[in-house]
């Protein structure tokens, strides 16, 4: 088998609704190697669910195509069913009086696991997952914890050569959240391909190869995690505490640092500054800098891609993108 | 990748989806209370009802507790097989039921007969001790053809609740339409109270019911002789709704697809 994962071409859904159409998807476009791993962004309601959805077979897209390793996903269900996991997560989903084992073991077999074999998987899925002590516990006593945590087992029973994760590790907490990531990072071993919808960028900074961002039924951003994180246009952010006179920048400073925000009360200040490229000279360039100013303190931060993202956000905001929200001043 | 499955792995595919559909349905319905009550004390009251005005004779026995039993499972099916997509629709599995590897008429069947065979297991056990209890001489004059009865009632059955779900599906109010289902056929199917009393245009209505015409097959059965009509009637009538209820959860299925409607409660 050649070729992509997962092929999206002009990908549309628009949703009737009462008082008028709701478009959740406008022209998608969006390709998944085999073996990679692609980050899914966007605010709420940017349609990444609507997209994962699409690819699992649960909704027919209103226009364009998508395919799963070659096999159309309006045309070819049986392929891509047999080919793609799908976890939705949430509360429901599942069959509250059964026991966990009950509930995995009949998914495994609708997702084409056969009888040779099958107890030791659900076993070592179980196991996997760290439901094993309570698998014969009806699932209406679990936490939302351990529900995901099913969720994610059922995903991935058959094991599928294409694994789509919407907002896997909501619900979890940090160690929970934590052994999910290190599930799919087994993943990227075997070789699966992954989608994986995430609000908590931890997730797509250890896993993802690729990150794209969904605004406005669109793929506003499309690039490696590396280049993503340049985005932001800095790498890093030093806090400088000091008495006295604040630093001003002359203009070959001002090419490699930025004045995010300065800050004076009481004879005391506070500036903040971008840093475009971290290196060593760093420390030499903030030096001068810094030069004739008391200083108090410094604090350096590393960029995270949760600035990054706001940062996009906000520029996508800008340019009158309604589809991103939650962007922080 | 592989080629395309050969047709004798897709069938055993099928079959293994479907009694796994079958044992998870039968499992779900544990300690359920809309099963304990149409089937196991259903039974009890209807039988209990009918022969302690007036002890009946053995071939008149035997014909009553048919048809209390066949209205118990009227009534089981009403609530146990024809909820099936209804409480799938309340757990929020219909979406993967759907899209699975193997057809979603074969997950539907298989759990309908799982819910069925549950049903009627019920209503075999409250009947026999009801029986015994009340010490009703019933005689089991054609244990073959009984047991043929036997078959078709739960084939039928199961299809007859697969039908109801897919209709149940349709509408958001599937608990009331079982409700306002159940009562009227009590009356209407030709079960406990004969047919001739019905008014003539409303006796059609039993007519559709396959359940009785099986009632008639195990009454003859129980006194003159078994007869191949109503029977055949019966088959034909389970194929209907096996034809009809594939057909409304195909066009659901697609319907739900395009709305976007799926996974809603
Ligand atoms: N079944 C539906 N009916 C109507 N509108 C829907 C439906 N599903 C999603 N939408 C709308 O489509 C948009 C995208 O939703 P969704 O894909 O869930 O976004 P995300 O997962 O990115 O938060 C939202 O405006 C949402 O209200
Ligand atoms: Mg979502």
């Amino acid at each position: 088998m050649s070729g992509a994962a997962i092929e999206v071409e002009g990908l549309g859904r628009t949703f009737k609704v009462r008082g008028g159409d709701v478009v959740a998807l406008k022209d998608v476009n969006l390709t998944v190697g085999q073996g990679e791993i692609v980050g899914l962004l966007g605010s709420n309601g940017a349609g990444k669910t609507t997209l994962t959805k699409i690819l699992a077979t649960l909704l027919l897209p209103t226009g364009g195509t998508a395919r799963v390793l070659g096999h159309d996903v309006t045309s070819d269900l049986r392929e891509v069913r047999r080919l793609t996991g799908v976890v939705l997560g949430g509360e429901r989903g599942l069959y509250a009086k059964l026991t966990g084992r009950e509930n995995l073991r009949f998914f495994a077999v609708l997702a084409g696991v056969g009888r040779r074999g099958l107890v030791d998987r659900l076993e070592a899925a179980l196991d996997h997952v760290g439901l094993a002590d309570v698998a014969d516990r009806a699932v209406e006593t679990y936490s939302k914890g351990m529900r995901q945590r099913l969720h994610l087992a059922i995903g991935m029973i058959n094991e599928p050569p294409v694994l789509l994760l919407d907002e896997p590790t909501v619900g979890l907490d940090p160690v929970e959240a934590e052994r999910l990531r290190q599930d799919v990072a087994v993943l990227r071993s075997r070789g699966t391909s992954v989608l994986l919808t995430s609000h908590l960028l931890l997730d797509i900074e250890r896993l993802a190869d690729r990150v794209v961002i969904l605004a406005d039924g669109e793929v506003a951003a499309d690039v490696e995690v590396a280049e993503f994180a340049k985005l932001a246009g800095y790498t890093a952010i030093v806090t400088v505490r000091g008495t006295g006179c604040p630093p001003v920048l002359d203009g070959a400073q001002a090419s490699r640092f930025a004045v995010d925000d300065l800050t004076e009360a009481s004879g005391l200040w506070t500036l903040r500054l971008r840093v475009r490229d971290w290196s060593v000279e760093s420390f030499g360039h903030l030096g001068a800098v810094l030069g004739g100013a008391t200083i108090l303190g410094v604090d350096v931060a590393p960029l995270r891609l949760e600035d990054v993202y706001s940062h996009v956000a906000a520029q996508l905001a800008a340019n009158g993108r309604t589809g991103v929200g939650e962007v922080r001043p | 990748m592989t080629g395309p499955p050969l047709l004798g792995d897709r069938l055993r595919g099928a079959a293994w989806t479907f009694l796994t559909a079958a044992r998870t349905e039968q499992r779900s319905m544990r300690g359920n209370p809309l099963l304990l009550v149409n089937a196991g004390f259903l039974p009890v009251v209807l039988l209990v009802i009918a022969v302690e005005a007036q002890r009946p004779p053995a071939d008149r026995a035997a014909q009553i507790v048919t048809s209390v039993m066949l209205t118990a499972l009227w009534g089981s099916t009403v609530w146990t097989s024809g909820g099936v997509l209804r409480r799938e629709r309340t757990y929020g599995t219909l979406a993967r039921c759907v899209c699975g590897v193997e057809s979603p008429t074969v997950v539907l069947f298989g759990k309908s007969l799982g819910a069925t065979l549950y049903g009627v297991g019920t209503i075999l056990v409250a009947t026999v001790a009801t029986v015994l209890a009340l010490r009703l001489p019933v005689a089991l004059a054609h244990p073959f053809w009984l047991a043929v009865g036997l078959l078709v009632v739960v084939v039928s059955a199961t299809t007859l609740g697969a039908l109801l779900s897919c209709l149940f599906l349709l509408t958001r109010n599937g608990l009331l339409w079982s409700g306002a289902l159940m009562y009227p056929v009590f009356v209407l199917g030709g079960l406990l109270i004969p047919q001739d009393v019905l008014p003539v245009w409303l006796r059609w209505v039993p007519q559709l019911l396959s359940l009785r015409w099986i009632n008639e097959f195990l009454s003859d059965a129980a006194g003159p002789g078994p007869s191949a009509t109503p029977l055949a009637v019966a088959v034909a009538l389970t194929v209907a709704y096996g034809v009809v209820a594939t057909r409304t959860y195909r066009w659901s299925i697609d319907k739900a697809r395009q709305r976007g409607s799926l996974d809603h409660a």
